[in-house]
């Protein structure tokens, strides 16, 4: 036993055999199973996918282990967010107010290149957080759209209304990484009973105007006087001033 | 047996060093950031140097005492846009809101833009920057199009203005993954005036339809 060599030896493997064991038991710290709805993304090693160098890899629905010290994870959860779009006083064309509510089913899509665009912008970032600029987002282009479609096209084809915005939202929730899976609109009707008028089926008949109907739109609008409050005014939401 | 407890303590010994200098040194890079490592001069393509260099993933070895490292997030910020009273065509004043979705470039030139300009500020600042910015595109892009135009057409008024704005941002080494245009409203009522104006043309002819069924 008192060999040299085997002492050196020893003393070396000795150690590298306690790294070992203390690496295998930290095993389940440094890896990761992922659900279908979740992605790991572990930076550290570069890699070409689909003619892109990344610093990192991701696993999708399956198991992952980073390095100790040479690599990093993080979790990204990439379900299917239900998102609330509502909208109030929204213009359609010709200036008459509806109010819309609809829901968009909204994800972080699921696979590259997009999932690498996602991770770029919202790694780190809630759910709420995810889902509030998708909403902010939806609602932008539905305004974008109603205020294109005159009142009784939106409120008889609700269906095309919200094909239109699946379709005007498309490039830009690519551009982010998000994937648009369904938009419904819930619930359409213009505020002032415009589209209602407009069908001669109206029971009742209507109460002339208060005041005399104002003459044709001047072509200097500065010179018109201050328009009395449009009848929907007084439904305005109190965070609007 | 000394000789085995001697190798194994220098072994150790070694083992720490190699661990304490690579979690000093070693910096990796998530996928949400870029890395600015700053502190040794290094040439850009077009001649001029730079005090730092950046990564824009991966991991990096960097030299401690000598070498800083600063992250940049290249996540998205939303930013919200408001102006009053601009005035559009014909002179009438609006209030108009959009919604922008900016973030850094990702683009290996204009993130040196970037980089100079903001680097160590927070979403906060930098969103504060990009609005600003955006505001005073916005006044001037509505100084050429008519209240209707941006009102009707307020999607490709969105791309128009986008694209009016890209320059700007391109300069702050941000970029434009979305706009849109939220509200327009105008003080003097014109927009709201011409559509009582089609609901009273409505309203007098379904009474004269009710008028002529009874």
């Amino acid at each position: 036993m008192n060999d040299p060599l085997v002492a050196i030896l020893a003393g070396i493997l000795g150690p590298l055999g306690l790294l070992a064991i203390a690496w295998l038991a930290s095993l389940s710290r440094l890896s990761v199973v992922t659900q279908p709805n979740q992605v790991a993304f572990i930076s550290g090693s570069k890699q070409q996918v689909g003619g892109r160098l990344l610093g990192y890899r991701f696993v999708r629905g399956g198991r992952g282990t980073r390095l100790p010290l040479l690599e990093t994870m993080d979790l990204l959860d990439i379900g299917t967010l239900a998102v609330q779009v509502n909208l109030a006083h929204a213009a359609s064309r010709g200036f008459i107010p509806m109010s819309v509510e609809s829901v968009a089913m909204v994800k972080i899509a699921g696979e590259m290149p997009r999932l690498g665009n996602a991770a770029e912008r919202f790694l780190g970032r809630s759910r709420e957080e995810v889902g509030a600029i998708a909403q902010g987002l939806l609602e932008g282009t539905l305004h974008g759209v109603l205020a294109s479609l005159s009142p009784e096209k939106a409120v008889e084809d609700p269906l095309r209304l919200s094909h239109q915005v699946m379709e005007e939202a498309e490039a830009d929730f690519d551009r982010m990484g998000l994937v648009l899976d369904g938009f419904k609109i819930q619930q359409i009707e213009d505020e002032v009973g415009y589209v209602e008028l407009l069908g001669h089926a109206v029971a009742a008949p209507q109460p002339a105007p208060a005041e005399p109907t104002p003459p044709a739109p001047p072509e200097e609008p500065a010179a018109e006087p201050e328009p009395a409050a449009p009848p929907w005014a007084g439904a305005k939401p109190p965070w609007e001033k | 047996m000394e000789t085995a407890i001697a190798v194994a303590a220098v072994n150790v010994a070694v083992l720490l060093v190699t661990a304490l200098v690579l979690r000093s040194a070693l910096v990796v890079c998530r996928p949400n950031e870029l890395l600015v490592i700053s502190g040794r001069s290094r040439r850009l393509p077009d001649g001029s140097t730079v005090g730092y260099r950046l990564v824009p993933g991966g991991r990096v070895l960097r030299i401690p005492m000598v070498e800083e490292v600063n992250r940049m997030s290249l996540q998205l910020i939303p930013v919200e846009a408001e102006v009053h009273n601009a005035y559009a065509r014909g002179g009438v004043p609006l209030s108009v809101r959009v919604m922008a979705y900016v973030k850094v470039s990702s683009d290996p030139v204009l993130v040196y833009n970037a980089v100079e300009r903001s680097l160590g500020m927070s979403h906060r600042q930098m969103g504060s920057v990009a609005r600003q910015t955006l505001e005073g595109v916005l006044r001037e892009f509505l100084a050429e199009v008519t209240p209707e135009e941006v009102s009707d057409d307020r999607l490709a008024m969105a791309t128009r203005l986008g694209v009016t704005a890209e320059h700007d941002f391109a300069k702050l080494g941000l970029q434009l993954d979305a706009l849109r245009i939220l509200s327009v409203v105008d003080e003097k009522g014109y927009l709201e005036g011409l559509g009582r104006e089609r609901l009273e043309a409505a309203r007098r002819a379904a009474g004269a339809g009710a008028g002529v069924e009874s």
